[in-house]
């Protein structure tokens, strides 16, 4: 067995995959991520199989998407008998470890995640830095470190008592904007720098994910971050006037209220605040770049940046103001759909390029295993890109899925939506009876020609066609995507 | 009646259509009869509906998130 690398996966929450100076945002401040990308691969479409936090992150620690590892939506446990991608890497001598959010468990009120079977020798656990569980390691780091910041945000034990408080809040809460040396995106470097320097055998690779809060809402980052951002170079929400009219008719009430009429929505707020909130979002980002450059300096430093596959990416985006909504929910614009995704492992993928393939987020644990040497794991159903970079894959899919199953906050009737992404059209269908009792509408886009997805030409003639093939191969999708990992052992 | 394709070989699935009070025994594929195009999309839109209705959802969900 030759060596086998490390493995630092980078993991932001809500983060758009336009939003960095590499992917298009000229006003971004990342100059660390924009250097790292000109390092490795960059993929311009990485879809995730799910637009909110749970079902998504589901999916990258099963390998499977959300129709076949149950985690369906957010508040529902990951169902016991589904096996985590980093248990097999711990069973095969990987030291695992996990800072910062995961979500495979109901985190709402004030409820701890408990632990499975996940193989992570460190499990330093905040669901998010509003989030006051006896548990949360990034509060106890706060009261160890920095007293006074966190006697000043939490007065008592009543303030913030949930993590409800940041959703309905219209602006940042307290929490987001402490100096950036009492941040939580600064406690996710600080810890994992201490497990990039922990001792370990010669030959014993790491596994670590660092999962970073921002840019999730609710909107806010230090001053020193906000000072950075230039308001008035960030353009305004990609829509037009008309714009709701021509979409299914949800889209409406998202734009009124987000959060399925729990949390502040678009309409609630003055074009000034949405500037407001749209350039808090990159000082949010000009942060996270701020701590990645200081984890990747200290890998650097430990002289193990050669032999470490280094990848970043995020579990869903945010609309930010774009198609007059905010925050996520059953929309599968790519808004919410596409994520970044940056991996860099010197020698072995190519520096500087950059891939157009429409890879998954279920792609990301079959290419862990195999950096790893480990067998293909149970049930994983992503595909390893290592040899698309390479080039030795010719003949990658051409299709992405993303299926939302009333994920978010509820509504009545049931929301449901499939996103199938195919070459270079896309499909949303909203479906109806018998999966709920919504009405079935749905959403055409040709992205050659209308990025933004601002034409819906689902119900235009001229393309019924177009229709009627993606419908069709969205059945073949669906039937390629069963769970059939069960082996045919005998003709019958 | 959906026959599948691989979604990566470039044609999409094809379909029979079957109007079984007229023809119980299924001689008469009308999936390409012009005047029910209509029909076979509502039923292509049934059996999207049908698959997604049939997943597996039984965790309970236990909190909003």
């Amino acid at each position: 067995m030759t060596q086998r690398p490390n493995i630092l996966f980078i993991c932001t929450d809500q983060q758009r995959s336009d939003s960095l100076g590499c992917t298009g945002a000229a006003w971004a401040v990342t100059p660390n991520l924009d250097a790292f990308a000109k390092q490795g691969a960059l993929f311009r479409n990485c879809y995730v199989q799910n637009p909110v936090c749970c079902p998504s992150r589901a999916s990258l620690f099963t390998g499977k998407y959300p129709s076949n590892h149950g985690l369906y939506a957010n508040g529902v446990p990951l169902p016991e008998h589904q096996p985590m991608f980093t248990k097999t890497l711990a069973d095969a001598g990987y030291d695992c470890g996990m800072i910062g959010k995961q979500h495979l468990a109901p985190c709402d009120t004030w409820r701890t995640e408990p632990r499975r079977d996940d193989g992570y020798r460190v499990f330093e656990w905040a669901h998010g830095p509003n989030h006051r569980a006896l548990e949360n390691d990034y509060h106890r780091w706060l009261r160890k470190n920095q007293p006074e910041v966190y006697h000043q945000v939490f007065p008592d034990k009543h303030a913030n008592e949930n993590t409800e408080f940041s959703n309905r809040a219209r602006t940042g809460t307290p929490i987001d904007h402490v100096v950036k040396e009492a941040h939580y995106s600064h406690w996710v470097a600080e810890r994992a720098l201490a497990f990039l320097q922990h001792e370990r055998g010669e030959q014993q690779p790491f596994f670590l994910i660092a999962n970073f809060f921002d840019p999730h809402h609710s909107f806010g980052a230090p001053q020193e971050f906000r000072d950075l951002i230039d308001a008035s170079a960030i353009p305004d929400p990609n829509t037009t006037p008309n714009e709701l009219n021509e979409k299914p008719a949800p889209h409406r009430a998202y734009s009124e209220k987000s959060y399925s009429g729990t949390a502040p929505g678009y309409q609630d707020y003055t074009v000034e605040e949405i500037r407001e909130i749209r350039a808090q979002y990159w000082a949010m980002l000009a942060l996270v770049d701020h701590e990645v450059g200081r984890i990747l300096e200290a890998l650097e430093a430990s002289g193990q940046a050669d032999n470490t596959l280094v990848v970043f990416s995020s579990d869903h985006g945010e609309m930010l103001g774009n198609h007059q909504q905010l925050l996520k929910g059953p929309q599968l614009y790519d808004d919410l759909a596409r994520v970044p995704l940056i991996a860099r492992w010197p020698g072995k993928i190519p520096a500087g390029v950059s891939l157009s393939q429409l890879v998954q987020w279920i792609d990301l644990p079959a290419t862990f295993l195999q950096a790893a040497q480990c067998a293909p794991g149970k049930g994983v159903q992503g595909r390893s890109w290592l040899p698309l970079v390479t080039g030795a894959d010719t003949r990658w899919r051409s299709w992405a899925l993303c299926e939302y199953r009333y994920s978010g906050f509820v509504t009545d009737p049931l929301i449901m939506t499939t996103m199938l992404r195919y070459a270079d059209w896309k499909l949303i269908i909203w479906h109806g009876d018998p999966a709920c009792g919504n009405s079935r509408d749905g959403e055409l886009y040709y992205l050659k020609e209308d990025p933004g997805e601002l034409q819906n030409l689902f119900h235009s003639t001229a393309h019924a066609s177009q229709r009627r093939m993606m419908k069709a191969r969205l059945l073949d999708v669906m039937a390629a995507t069963e769970d059939r990992t069960a082996q045919q052992l005998r003709p019958w | 009646v959906a026959h599948h394709t691989d979604p990566d070989s470039g044609e999409p699935a094809s379909f029979s259509l079957f109007d079984l009070k007229l023809d119980p025994e299924q001689l008469n594929d009308l999936s390409n009869s012009p005047q029910h195009q209509n029909q076979l999309e509502v039923m292509i839109d049934q059996l999207i509906d049908m698959r997604v209705a049939l997943e597996d959802r039984t965790e309970p969900r236990v909190a909003k998130f």
